[in-house]
């Protein structure tokens, strides 16, 4: 990364968190729901996106988190910040016994999408059946004292995810892992930890995606089980990722910038069609670029700047 | 359980399996020459739904009219959604690039299609009343259209069964199914093959959907719950088998059966669930054909 783009993205996120001292309030509300686009899409990287093991459920995750928050803090009377707690160590302990099932195999990455999006939906069946926390009524979570501890939250988690991503990409770990995108067998057979490198990661992403779902829960002060493990999350993160550009550390941010505020235009411009002209734009813009956004804007920056940036083609992977 | 309530849970279990096998095969079909997860294949069941479900109500059509109307329309929907959508994207650098990218329109299709439905159609629960008189089978009685249900995706499936086994295009498909490479060096147009493969698959769902709509409720979001049907009884009976197919689809549609007898309807689904997973985590451990190839 160059030193030009270092400063820029440093000042943004300082922007960031002065704004809201300047910002409406719907300007904080909007900008909550693309800091959590960004945590979801730049956490579903870190394990699938580097590793190739799409998850088509990874929002389980996120509905393990809200609960264990809502469950903890509601009825079990907790402090927040132990709900918290909870809400990182209960979808990492379920990223664990999830993990040792599913990727101490190479199981094939569609049968592995279709299992996590089956997890979901049990996930989903088993909480709207428990009577104990709410069945498919909920529960719900006193409001937050303000709006601002969500932002600033979900802000820290996305500038965290995207660092740890950009972290990780720079360590002979982020090595591994690419060997492991490329050719598991190859990774292993030179001594890369295979197993190990898929599980911390897994759990990595579940912990931060149940930190995500925690937040949002008290931000949306209600949760029901068709909400928490609403198939639209776990579809949602994956077709960010991949719109913004699979497996790089700004592709997922930009995805999910860049949809999350075309979203938000075309709801309250059109707000009777803007679902089907957000699919129509999805086509188009992934028809046009394949290779997801961060592609075109390496291209442009090569043009530009006339720099050695990463080639067109391979910049994807 | 006494042995009527027995046959009749199994009845009632075949007609569903019936069903999800019709599904199943024609998601089979397009998973054999594309390599790609539809996640939209349900939408297209629930447009052939809407589509018998309207023929019915406006200008009483029998559902047996709109099944093959429902196959033909949906057969040219989808070659359209291949030639506009798919066929643009299958350039890509690599096999996961096109994966990423095919699941990404399939996305979009999905979004897409729900919100039409659910803007021309609204979210009212809509009920096809066709041949709801009961017929006895020996102790047993059912619903003619349930027998009906069954009856046409039986002879669909066989009819798929024939034409893949006998016909040139049936083993083209086959043989693209089997080895792209391969079958280009035999002179199959791969190209070719997955447009009609696709148009063949969707065809398929727009006649299960026009079923459907006779025995269950249709609403604009029906789509998702049959495609995680579909790709359970893909799995289970093994991709590219026929037999395994029809046999998945019909034990599927009886565990269910028994499960929401058993434990409760609302676990109907779940069991569903449970033997997708458990039938992949054994065979991940057991079978190479679901662990990822060897470079």
């Amino acid at each position: 990364m160059s030193a030009p783009v270092k400063w820029a993205i440093a000042a943004a996120i300082a922007a960031l968190f002065v704004l809201p001292s300047w910002a409406s309030a719907y300007a904080i509300s909007f900008l909550v729901s693309v800091f959590m686009y960004v945590a979801l899409a730049g956490s579903w990287n870190l394990f699938s996106g580097m590793t190739g093991y799409a998850s088509l459920g990874q929002g389980i995750f996120f509905g393990i988190g809200a609960y264990a928050f809502a469950v903890s803090t509601v009825l079990l009377k907790w402090h927040p910040v132990a709900g918290f707690v909870l809400a990182a160590v209960v979808p990492g302990v379920g990223a664990m016994l999830l993990g040792f099932v599913l990727l101490t195999t190479r199981i094939r990455v569609a049968y592995f999408a279709i299992v996590m999006l089956g997890f979901n939906e049990i996930a989903k069946t088993v909480v709207a059946n428990i009577k104990a926390i709410g069945s498919s009524s909920g529960l719900t979570i006193p409001p937050l004292p303000s709006n601002l501890v969500a932002y600033y939250f979900l802000l820290l988690l996305a500038v965290g995810v995207t660092a740890i991503s950009y972290a990780i990409k720079r360590t002979r770990w982020g090595l591994g892992l690419k060997a492991i995108l490329a050719d598991e067998v190859a990774a292993e057979v030179t001594g890369v930890g295979t197993v190990a490198h898929k599980m911390v990661m897994f759990v990595l992403s579940a912990v931060l995606i149940g930190l995500t779902g925690s937040m949002v829960a008290w931000y949306w002060s209600y949760i029901d089980p068709y909400m928490a493990f609403d198939l639209l999350v776990s579809f949602e993160m994956v077709v960010m990722a991949i719109f913004g550009g699979v497996g790089t550390v700004m592709g997922p941010v930009l995805g999910a910038v860049i949809m999350s505020v075309v979203k938000e235009v075309l709801s309250t411009s059109i707000p009777q069609f803007h679902t089907i002209v957000f699919g129509v734009l999805v086509l188009v813009l992934i028809i046009w670029c394949p290779g997801g956004v961060i592609q075109v804007v390496n291209v442009l920056r090569r043009r530009l700047m006339g720099g050695p940036g990463p080639a067109a083609g391979r910049s994807v992977r | 359980m006494d042995a009527t309530t027995f046959l009749q849970l199994l009845l009632f279990g075949v007609v569903w399996g019936g069903l999800y096998a019709l599904i199943a095969t024609g998601l089979n079909v397009i998973y054999g020459v594309m390599k790609i997860l539809n996640i939209a294949h349900g939408e297209l069941l629930m447009l052939g739904a809407y589509m018998s479900f309207w023929m019915f109500t406006l200008w009483n059509v029998s559902p047996l009219v709109s099944v093959p109307l429902a196959a033909v329309a949906m057969f040219v929907f989808g070659i359209v959604i291949h030639k506009t959508l798919i066929a643009p994207v299958a350039h890509s650098a690599s096999m996961e690039a096109f994966e990423y990218a095919t699941l990404i329109v399939f996305f979009g299709v999905l979004l897409i299609l729900q919100n039409v439905a659910l803007l021309l159609w609204s979210a009212d629960y809509r009920v096809i009343s066709y041949a709801t008189d009961p017929v006895s089978l020996g102790p047993l009685s059912v619903a003619a259209n349930r027998l009906i249900v069954v009856l046409v995706a039986l002879v669909v499936s066989a009819l798929m069964f024939i034409g893949l086994q006998y016909t040139m295009l049936g083993k083209a498909i086959r043989a693209v199914s089997q080895d792209m490479t391969t079958a280009r060096l035999m002179g199959v147009n791969v190209q070719r093959i997955g447009v009609i493969g696709f148009g063949i698959g969707s065809a398929l769902a727009g006649v299960a959907g026009s079923l459907a709509s006779t025995i269950y409720v249709i609403t604009p979001t029906v789509g998702l719950l049959f495609t995680i049907k579909a790709f359970t009884v893909m799995v289970v009976g093994g991709l590219g088998s026929q037999g395994g197919t029809l046999l998945a689809g019909l034990s599927l549609g009886i565990l269910e059966s028994f499960a929401s007898f058993l434990i409760g309807a609302e676990f109907k689904d779940l069991s569903g669930y449970v033997l997708l997973i458990g039938f992949i985590v054994w065979k991940s451990r057991t079978s190479s054909a679901f662990v990822s190839e060897v470079k």
